[in-house]
């Protein structure tokens, strides 16, 4: 555990029992950035922005308005604790914060079923060949291959 | 920096707040959906997943309307899944249920392995057309609603006014805009995931290139038979407001895909 330890909650980590907060610690500061230049090059409609923007609210974290990793940067983390997912405006904000040397946690959410190494499934029948054996059974429940 | 207040008297004061903050987004909020988990959770209390199983496909069918939640890590997959078991004597009884969490959870995979598979076509179009023959943009008409095709334009209506579209809907909206339109995939893609409250880059872009062929063995296409055994109620399916789409698939496929000399697209 570092000195400053931070999560950041983004868009597709809006809950207050993500992973990532338990890996941070619970005194860990959780931060959620409003980053216009972003949200406007996504093209969100009003309607997923104040959806957004009521699922934050509901979180007691803090909302700072800005460039994701000028703002993220200037908070200074140690470490900075990121919920993984497939957004592509993930790996960038990322990549600038390693540029920076902001030290980084990525945590997954909850799997659904255990990752195995190597599975790399094309078509969804494939996946579920696999699947099926764990998609019926809590995470809990379900041991790590 | 500058920070951002949390607290407002109503929702209305926070859409105002919202607004303020990028005149440049389109439309008006969504009262279909509230964000935060005290409304995922009423959701998630009223699911019915053995009830979904059998009704699913139809536009007033016991969808959960639980993605939007999801999307955005309000709900976890593994929540979902728990309470649906909860609801459940055996397990077997919401296999349908299960698998539509785990058509998700396939797509994350996928983009988590191939990012670059997004927003490239990860096949040829099986359509006997190449991609260079789609349309690089969305046509106005369509993005407007004001195709002249009644259901499509009902379809278009709900999602510009709610951000949601039953799962079927957007199946059919997919096609309309890549087969019947010959609109790249790409460009009806951008289009949802401006307006979907579940917009979720993985799931949407997969799904459209499963309708494309670009992802999948063959395109999808549909009728207005289809429509009609699975949205009458819901919205106008009578054939004199749909004609484009009144013909049988053997002839749907002779005229979008005249190139193809065998096989066709599927349907349901």
């Amino acid at each position: 555990m570092g000195a400053n330890p931070i999560v950041w909650l983004h868009e597709a980590a809006l809950r207050a029992d993500h992973p990532a907060m338990r890996a941070a610690g619970p005194h860990a500061t959780a931060v959620y950035v409003w980053d216009d230049a972003q949200l406007q090059r996504a093209g969100y409609s009003l309607k997923r922005l104040v959806f957004i923007y009521e699922c934050i609210a509901a979180l007691n974290i803090t909302l700072l308005r800005g460039d994701t990793v000028a703002v993220l940067s200037a908070l200074k983390p140690d470490p900075l604790y990121v919920p993984a997912c497939s957004a592509q405006w993930l790996e960038p904000a990322i990549a600038a914060l390693q540029a920076a040397n902001i030290p980084f946690v990525r945590v997954a959410d909850v799997p659904f079923v255990p990752e195995k190494r190597g599975h790399d499934p094309k078509r969804f029948f494939q996946y579920w060949q696999r699947a099926e054996k764990y998609a019926f059974t809590p995470a809990a429940e379900t041991l790590p291959l | 920096m500058e920070p951002l207040p949390t607290q407002f008297a109503d929702r209305a004061a926070l859409i105002a707040h919202v607004a303020a903050l990028a005149p440049w987004a389109e439309g008006q909020a969504s009262d279909a959906f509230l964000g935060g988990p005290e409304a995922a959770t009423a959701r998630l209390a009223a699911i019915t997943p053995i009830e979904y199983a059998r009704t699913r496909n139809h536009g007033n069918g016991a969808i959960t309307r639980l993605s939007p939640y999801i999307t955005h890590g309000v709900l976890s997959l593994d929540a979902v899944r728990c309470a649906a078991l909860a609801k459940a004597a055996q397990p077997v009884q919401i296999t349908k249920f299960i698998q539509e969490l785990a058509w998700r959870d396939f797509w994350q995979g996928v983009a988590h392995r191939h990012p670059h598979w997004l927003w490239t076509d990860v096949e040829p179009y099986k359509t006997g057309f190449a991609a260079a023959d789609y349309a690089p943009e969305l046509p106005d008409d369509i993005a407007q609603g004001r195709t002249g095709i009644a259901c499509i334009d009902a379809f278009i209506a709900e999602l510009r006014t709610t951000g949601y579209l039953h799962n079927h809907a957007r199946m059919y909206l997919a096609s309309y805009v890549v087969h019947f339109r010959r609109v790249r995939w790409q460009a009806g893609a951008r289009w949802f995931l401006q307006h979907l409250l579940d917009g979720d880059v993985a799931s949407n872009n997969f799904s459209w290139q499963w309708v494309a062929s670009t992802f999948s063995h063959k395109p999808y296409i549909f009728n207005l038979e289809n429509v009609a055994k699975y949205f009458t109620g819901v919205v106008d399916v009578s054939p004199a407001h749909n004609a484009l789409l009144d013909a049988t698939y053997e002839a749907l496929n002779a005229r979008l895909f005249p190139r193809m000399l065998h096989g066709g697209a599927h349907g349901r």
